[in-house]
């Protein structure tokens, strides 16, 4: 079996945005070369306010931050720092 | 690390008194209508030794740009002093990647590598990026088959967790023991008994000056891990023995200093005297013994008082400096601080070993190293 993972992603899934689709699929490319599968999870900014929310990032691997401007600014940066105080992987594009 | 108050995105508000991300500058010329500031390929030049290098393993490349925006370059060298890199730089000078530096693999882009991702041609930064994924959770898997803490266990520690032990006594240190050990005797062409040697650390480290260092260590365990890091380093006068602080199996004046880090040895009064006297048979006269251990109050450091639930100043081993003065010690006090890294690590390695309100207490304070007030007990036998 294919070892598994979880990379929860800081953004606002928009089926529109050319770059949110392309998140989502160069994140399977990348792993199939790797031989592996990536489970993501779009994590919506104004959901990542609360602390516990955030205490949540314990269960992924790494964390990304999508394009585009995030519903809630406050929820994004939160959301960063948690990933870095957690020592995530963590890539922002 | 710098502190922008209340960093501002013009995006965001136009009239932000601290604009770290502004307008992009414009590299791009006539482009087309409706396109955004950064738009298209862009040549990034990437800086050796990064992340963003080990990634690419090349100097130059092309990104995808749709971006209005970049990183305000009034804040760049106060951003860069405090520890942040970038990484990559387009031609008008630019940072187009920032990253911050190793343990972590944090990396962010002013371009949209995904859009240059296809099947069969994964973007290296991604790749990368997974990769870094994969050996962080490989690292807690391996973790995942035991507890997440073992509450200041000690035993079980030494006796199933050699491994863990080890990773815990190789965090780097602020300073050594021996420096502190040196002001008080040398160690160049002595022979030396470490008492409670553990997996080796304190054997290897004081090997670097002696003549000859003889491990004694009960747990079979960490004896075994002792050995085969000797093996591995080279190290043909350093050597394991089966033995405990009471009863250590060596002659009489058999050794010039006698030492024990940190060697969980002494629970009470009675086995620091029996330590004492196998100490001062096995040392030669004129020789030296000597005992590192947490200064009373400074058990696991700092949080003494998280792990143990009460304040500094009303809870000290009081008993061990009364004992040691009665055996002829005299003691010297030192600070060093150990450095996790990350919050993860000390979690993993600290935390596992001083329990769940440690581990709380990293993470809600987002604590990366431990101050640590050390204790030497020492003595010189009369010639």
């Amino acid at each position: 079996m294919k070892e598994e993972l979880s990379i929860g992603i800081i953004g606002d899934f928009d089926p529109n945005k050319p770059s949110h689709i392309a998140t989502n699929e160069a994140l399977k490319h990348a792993a199939d070369h790797l031989s592996l599968r990536a489970k993501v999870t779009w994590l919506p900014t104004p959901s990542l306010v609360p602390l516990q929310a955030r205490m949540e990032f314990d269960r992924y691997d790494a964390i990304w931050a999508a394009p585009g401007d995030p519903e809630s600014s406050e929820g994004a940066i939160l959301g960063v720092k948690q990933a870095r105080l957690w020592g995530k992987p963590f890539l922002g594009t | 690390m710098a502190l922008i108050e209340d960093a501002g995105h013009t995006a965001i508000d136009p009239d932000t008194r601290t604009p770290l991300l502004v307008l992009a500058s414009c590299p791009v010329e006539n482009p087309p209508e409706g396109a955004t500031r950064l738009s298209g390929k862009l040549k990034v030049r990437i800086k050796p030794n990064t992340r963003a290098f080990e990634a690419y393993g090349t100097r130059s490349i092309a990104e995808s740009f749709n971006c209005n925006y970049e990183l305000n370059p009034e804040y760049r060298r106060p951003l860069e002093r405090s520890g942040l890199m970038v990484s990559g730089v387009s031609g008008d000078g630019g940072a187009r990647i920032i990253e911050l530096p190793p343990p972590s693999w944090h990396l962010a882009t002013g371009f949209l590598p995904q859009l240059s991702s296809e099947p069969g041609m994964p973007h290296p930064l991604i790749v990368a990026y997974l990769e870094a994924a994969l050996a962080l959770k490989k690292l807690k898997t391996k973790g995942a088959e035991r507890p997440e803490t073992l509450e200041n266990r000690w035993d079980i520690l030494y006796r199933d967790y050699p491994e863990a032990y080890e990773e815990f006594a190789s965090v780097p240190y602020s300073k050594s023991w021996l420096d502190a050990a040196r002001r008080i005797t040398g160690f160049r062409g002595k022979v030396v008994a470490d008492i409670g040697s553990g997996t080796g650390k304190s054997t290897f480290e004081v090997a670097r000056y002696p003549k000859q260092v003889i491990g004694i260590e009960p747990e079979d365990a960490m004896r075994k891990i002792a050995m085969e890091n000797a093996a591995e380093l080279g190290l043909s006068d350093v050597s394991f023995l089966e033995g405990r602080a009471e009863r250590i199996p060596l002659a009489d004046n058999a050794v010039d200093i006698t030492i024990a880090v940190t060697a969980a040895s002494f629970y009470n009064k009675e086995n620091v005297k029996s330590f004492s006297s196998e100490a001062e048979r096995i040392t030669r006269k004129g020789g030296h013994i000597l005992v590192l251990e947490s200064a009373p109050g400074w058990y696991g450091g700092e949080l003494a008082h998280v792990i143990l639930g009460k304040r500094r100043t009303t809870w000290t081993e009081t008993w061990k400096d009364r004992i040691f003065e009665e055996l002829g010690f005299k003691r010297r006090d030192f600070y060093l601080s150990s450095d996790y890294g990350t919050v993860e690590k000390a979690i993993r390695t600290y935390g596992f070993i001083f329990g769940k309100k440690a581990i709380d207490y990293l993470r809600a304070h987002g604590k990366t190293t431990i101050k640590w007030k050390a204790r030497i007990y020492y003595k010189q036998l009369s010639p």
